[in-house]
């Protein structure tokens, strides 16, 4: 699990250090505080692979044509938004301690030693030309936490965009961000829950939650796997996204923390499309589920209806969460990590915690 | 109710924590009241719900966005039956909080620490005497209406009635409801909290009964702010 988190030139965070990390950890704050770019910053130090950093910020909205040749100016316009202050000459540095006292870290960079040259294609009539273009790839220098260091790149080549393949560098995370929607990956993961016998337990809960919920199964009538649902006011069997599209993000946190046993799971909005009756039951789910799996939970919430139901939860296991409020000042974030319990004294209170 | 939304936010130096509704509105009446408070303590007025809440109240300001800024949380309650055990009480609740220093005895200021303002405890009617804020609101009330105190009496001692083994704080809100319904037609079931925000409030915070309290607020902004 992680203990604490230090991240450096990323995005608006210039200087920032989180310590008393716990297994659920809630982060609220205004919008453009740095709640997302919080829990963008952990899935990449987490992952440190250029193409977790590359799917971050295709997340984003950026559209990113992997196959073009690129210019220098093409392949910095992609990064430019992952430094602070949009400083290129900037390093961005991640640091994570575990609970076990490990320590490993990312930096990142663009390494002039390794400039490719590359003629190129002009961009007026698609000619290949005899431009000479000279790109400076961005490293990924990492030391996992038994002291291992490695070098991954983000480059280009005659073909477009490359990426160097590695390894996770500390744990597996899953970042589920606000505008997720069901996809092939979750359908996979239920599935192999459902080989190992897992799913009871989902299926226990969303039929506790959702009483026209019978069963569910995997099922691939055009050849790509959806979670189906068995109704009790239906003869044939539904996609879940059909039914209720809270109900499959209901499904799909829990499929996700089953299938991430010892890794982290990023949650952005986590309110959204959510009935506000299911709020108790959901905080119930994330953290027996954080506790069994041994996942780590990041969340982010803009909801006091959402945060109000975790109170009995958060002065119950004291230990289990930590509140992260986060603010931003002139491009500026900060955060600050406070207990569980003082969070739920504070919700109980009436006391605003969503700087 | 747990959780309702009251968007309180913390935005000054001080922070005063009454037990109930009544205190908070009125201290609120009477910083507002009084020049010298209102020049001098400009404070953020909390309600616990309860004289047992003050711990999470104490706890859940730290998490509010002007905690950093705060110089001085006062502690307002009622004296009860005993001062002494009331006073200790809330010291186990401060302590409870956890990060703030405990004062020794009433209005003592305890000072404060890296992540903690000072903290002190105000006792009403006062440190020594058992009772509530009704007894000050009592003595206010017989100040303007001297006929009522002797009508009242009477009422609480005729027949069974034996207001005098009651606990002291209990008698002091007999009187008080017993006044409030004596001298309100509109009104004879006010509360004491809204007593307070009527336009035309039957207490008036003026009078010279609460001036003991006044000072000590404002003694107690003015230290913390040094």
């Amino acid at each position: 699990m992680i203990e604490s988190i230090e991240i450096n030139g990323y995005k608006c965070f210039e200087e920032l250090k989180l310590s008393g990390l716990r297994p659920v950890n809630v982060l609220v704050g205004r919008n453009a505080a740095g709640k997302t770019a919080l829990l963008e910053a952990i899935r990449l130090a987490l992952g440190a692979t250029p193409t977790i950093a590359f799917n971050l910020l295709a997340g984003r909205g950026g559209y990113f044509p992997l196959q073009t040749l690129q210019t220098p100016e093409q392949f910095a316009v992609i990064w430019i938004p992952m430094f602070f202050d949009f400083d290129m000459k900037r390093q961005i540095n991640f640091k994570i301690t575990d609970t076990s006292t490990q320590t490993a870290s990312l930096k990142l960079f663009f390494d002039t030693q390794k400039a490719i040259t590359l003629s190129g294609i002009d961009s007026q009539d698609k000619s290949v030309s005899s431009l000479v273009t000279l790109i400076t790839p961005l490293a990924f220098e990492r030391v996992s936490g038994n002291g291992k260091s490695d070098v991954l790149y983000a480059s280009v080549n005659q073909h477009g965009i490359v990426f160097d393949q590695g390894l996770e560098l500390i744990t597996s995370s899953v970042f589920f961000p606000s505008n997720w929607q069901s996809d092939a990956q979750v359908a996979g993961q239920f599935s192999q829950l459902s080989i190992a016998k897992e799913t009871v337990d989902i299926i226990e809960i969303v039929r506790s939650q959702f009483p026209e919920i019978d069963e569910l199964s995997i099922e691939a009538p055009m050849g790509r796997p959806n979670i189906y649902a068995t109704t009790k006011h239906n003869s044939y069997k539904l996609p879940v996204s059909s039914i209720s599209s809270g109900i499959l993000k209901f499904i799909s946190i829990m499929t996700v923390i089953n299938s991430n046993k010892n890794g982290v799971v990023l949650i952005d909005e986590i309110e959204n499309g959510i009935y506000y009756k299911i709020f108790p039951a959901l905080w119930e789910t994330l953290h027996s589920l954080a506790l069994k799996c041994n996942t780590q939970i990041f969340l982010s919430t803009h909801s006091w209806e959402f945060l109000s139901a975790s109170t009995p939860l958060l002065n119950e296991f004291k230990d289990d969460f930590s509140l992260i409020q986060l603010s931003q000042e002139e491009g500026t974030a900060s955060a600050a990590v406070g207990r569980g319990e003082d969070a739920a004294a504070a919700i109980e209170s009436g006391i605003e915690v969503r700087w | 109710m747990p959780g309702e939304y009251k968007n309180i936010e913390i935005n000054e130096e001080v922070v005063l924590i009454g037990e109930g509704l009544a205190d908070e509105n009125f201290f609120k009446k009477l910083i507002a009241r009084r020049p010298v408070l209102t020049e001098s303590c400009g404070a953020n007025i909390l309600n616990a719900e309860g004289v047992t809440k003050i711990a999470t109240t104490l706890k859940g300001i730290s998490r509010a966005k002007g905690f950093r800024n705060v110089k001085g949380v006062l502690i307002a309650a009622d004296s009860g039956s005993d001062p002494t055990k009331t006073f200790d009480d809330i010291c186990k609740q401060i302590k409870s909080a956890t990060g703030y220093n405990i004062p020794a005895k009433p209005l003592e200021i305890a000072p404060k620490t890296d992540d903690y303002p000072a903290v002190a405890v105000m006792l009403l009617p006062d440190e020594n005497t058992p009772g509530g804020l009704e007894a000050l609101c009592v003595e206010e009330i017989i100040q303007k209406y001297p006929w009522v105190e002797d009508c009242v009496e009477t009422f609480l001692s005729c027949g069974e009635i034996d207001i005098t083994t009651w606990p002291v704080e209990k008698q002091g809100k007999a009187r008080f409801h017993s006044m409030v319904a004596a001298l309100n037609r509109d009104d004879p079931s006010r509360s004491l909290s809204k007593s307070f925000k009527d336009p035309n409030p039957i207490i008036d915070v003026s009078a010279s009964c609460f001036d003991k309290v006044a000072e000590q607020l404002k003694d107690f902004c003015c230290a913390v702010r040094k």
